[in-house]
């Protein structure tokens, strides 16, 4: 970023932001919401909330707020060499205390009769999850900002956000019932087999239908790259569908399908027809067209002329032209598309049990049939992890793709 | 503003707006096209959940307010994130919000207002705004922080305030990339307020969810085919103003690139 580089003597805006949070969301917003069975959570004459304080008294108060009081007395007055690693400190300390206690907190306010059978987390856990979350940001940033470490350290500022996902990752896979029913619910599904299930499922959508769009929109790309006709009418198009609202699109594939399944009742024993994978993969595959088109025009036509020409005086015929010297040149600008398109599609793939589909929309379906967070968030945190890990993941492919000249010159941006 | 862009921003809005009234008060004449298509439901069509007209002025509401909505709070908030004393912390918190925010499915944003806010009008119009703010948002900050840091220079050195620097020398050159920004959140959420009719919010939403569960495809085209007209006309009506409502000064800059 430009501008007048920061001074270490600024207030640290984000961590007064992120300790603010965390005091009132521990001071004074509900912990745990309770009530007799899932159903009763619904309504507000049945469910019963308690604050960290009528669960776990002042000690458990204090332990939880002291972080956020730290946080905000060393970010309140302007920061000092040493204040990113005080704010990252407090943050991770609150994020574990959160975190930590969560299920201690329920298990002693049900000694106590004061949390009824069914207990999920208030709004305060949330927030002072966010809160404390932003403090390690404000943290991290500002550790990176005074610059005095060396970059591979700089990932493991994430760690205690690591560590609360295994720890959360460990809960659902364990015999004993947890106190919380979300990890119930998720404990339920993980071990019966019914979330593996769903995530193959989802990851088999996406997959399939990126693959498809990078096949497709890399091909129409290069022939777009020699015609350039084609490339405006293929970036035009693939705009349109990108425009047409999801569902409406899959609504619309489900009767093709159909009347080709029941053209061809062979297609059925493929498992074709109007619901079902089918019309799910193909508009997937049409919604992810653009990114990937985009890319690969902008990609092809960043390569300089001169490049081009120097392959041709070596004596290149066209096609040595493009996979020798226009791709591995476009390689960084295509996977940008790609990621792109990958995300999304792991996105969208949840409407797709809604056309009978599959995948992890199924929970998130159940979730609004029952008005259960529980069984929402059992589809939607996957699909986020999903969607985060493979966008890691294809960060790392591109790089590790791009020819080593091009790794030192140029900066790859999406 | 000239007159003739006044005239051209009239025109396009007015046939914007007729294009689609006519096409969803003919409400008769789709239904008898699609019951010519599938015979076999013959009782498909007219929908009792509402008419073409109902259902297409409820959309237009929920994408507009929302879309309203998204500009009144994210503009502001990209304006503020980019002055000097935020800009350093809150310009990647804006980015990382919104890559986290990409990874979310729209479905689950509309799916959690329902056990938080229940069900309905308002709930789905809380979800459109949260989903639909992060391009906003992004586009704000990003154009701020993209003017020519010449010209704020050129601003300063002539005299001007912080806030007549912001009126007129930042916010005029960052419109195109706001108002693109504006269009993404706005066709965002005639998709979401589509999934919306999940959560009752009504609208087209409506008719195709019914005509997914009932397996009856003229309910289903009776209400995606107004959607993706929609879709497309508010895309093509927000090109269209911005175009119009990029200063000219911009403008020449950009033809002669």
């Amino acid at each position: 970023m430009s501008g007048p580089a920061r001074t270490a003597g600024s207030r640290s805006w984000l961590g007064i932001a992120g300790a603010a949070l965390a005091l009132v969301a521990v001071g004074g917003l509900p912990w745990i919401q309770s009530a007799p069975n899932p159903l009763a959570l619904g309504s507000k004459f049945l469910v019963r909330t308690s604050t960290v304080s009528s669960l776990g008294g002042w000690p458990a108060a204090c332990l939880l707020a002291a972080p956020a009081a730290v946080a905000l007395l060393v970010s309140a007055r302007p920061l000092g060499p040493r204040g990113g690693w005080w704010l990252w400190a407090a943050g991770s300390a609150g994020l574990l205390a959160v975190w930590g206690t969560s299920e201690p907190l329920i298990a002693a306010g049900r000694a106590q009769g004061a949390v009824a059978n069914v207990a999920l987390w208030g709004s305060g856990v949330w927030l002072s999850l966010a809160g404390y979350g932003l403090l390690i940001y404000a943290g991290v940033l500002n550790v990176r900002r005074a610059g005095r470490m060396p970059s591979a350290l700089w990932s493991m500022l994430w760690l205690p956000v690591l560590l609360v996902i295994a720890h959360g990752a460990w809960l659902v896979f364990r015999a004993e019932p947890a106190e919380n029913w979300l990890w119930r619910v998720f404990q339920e599904e993980a071990q019966s087999g019914g979330i593996q299930r769903r995530l193959r499922e989802h990851l088999w959508l996406a997959g399939v239908s990126a693959g498809l769009s990078i096949v497709i929109g890399v091909t129409i790309g290069i022939w777009g790259y020699y015609r350039e006709r084609v490339a405006q009418a293929a970036l035009y198009v693939s705009g349109v569908i990108l425009t047409l609202p999801s569902l409406a699109l899959f609504a619309m594939l489900m009767e093709p399908f159909a009347a080709l399944a029941n053209a061809y009742p062979v297609l059925r024993s493929y498992g074709i027809g109007g619901l079902g994978a089918a019309p799910a993969i193909t508009g997937l595959a049409l919604y992810g067209l653009l990114p990937v088109i985009r890319n690969t025009h902008a990609g092809l036509h960043s390569v300089s002329a001169a490049q081009v020409d120097a392959a041709r005086g070596m004596g290149m015929t066209p096609r040595q032209i493009m996979f020798m010297v226009l791709l591995p040149h476009a390689l960084p600008i295509i996977m940008a598309g790609v990621r792109q398109t990958a995300v999304l599609l792991i996105g969208i793939a949840t409407l797709a049990q809604l056309i009978g589909g599959g995948g992890l929309g199924y929970y998130i379906l159940q979730g609004i049939n029952r008005a259960s967070i529980a069984h929402i968030l059992l589809g939607a945190i996957p699909a986020v992890l999903v969607a985060i890990a493979v966008d890691l993941l294809l960060g790392w492919l591109a790089r590790w793709l791009t020819p080593k000249g091009l790794r030192m010159s140029r900066g790859v941006s999406a | 503003m000239t007159v003739t862009r006044v005239v051209r921003l009239a025109a396009s809005t007015v046939g914007a707006v007729v294009l689609l009234g006519v096409f969803f008060r003919m409400e008769d004449l789709h239904a008898r096209i699609l019951l010519a298509v599938w015979p076999q439901y013959p009782n498909a069509l007219p929908f009792q959940g509402g008419t073409m007209w109902q259902m297409g002025v409820r959309t237009v509401e929920l994408v507009l307010l929302s879309t309203l909505l998204c500009v009144v709070i994210g503009i502001p908030l990209g304006v503020i994130a980019t002055r000097p004393r935020f800009r350093d912390e809150w310009a990647p918190v804006i980015d990382g919000l919104v890559n986290a925010g990409q990874t979310i499915p729209s479905l689950a944003i509309v799916a959690l207002a329902l056990p938080l806010l229940g069900f309905g009008f308002v709930p789905a119009l809380v979800a459109m705004v949260l989903y639909g703010l992060l391009p906003v948002l992004r586009n704000t900050a990003v154009a701020l922080e993209t003017v020519d840091k010449a010209q704020l220079d050129a601003g300063r050195g002539m005299g001007m305030t912080p806030w007549q620097l912001l009126w007129m020398v930042e916010l005029p050159h960052s419109i195109p990339v706001i108002l693109a920004g504006i269009r993404t959140s706005a066709v965002l959420n005639v998709g979401v307020a589509v999934i919306a009719g999940l959560i009752g919010a009504g609208g087209f939403g409506t008719a195709i969810v019914h005509g997914i569960d009932l397996r009856v495809p003229p309910l289903v085209w009776y209400g995606a085919v107004p959607t993706a007209l929609l879709a497309v006309i508010m895309d093509f009506f927000l090109r269209r103003l911005e175009e119009i409502l990029t200063p000219r000064g911009l403008r020449l800059r950009a033809a002669r690139r």
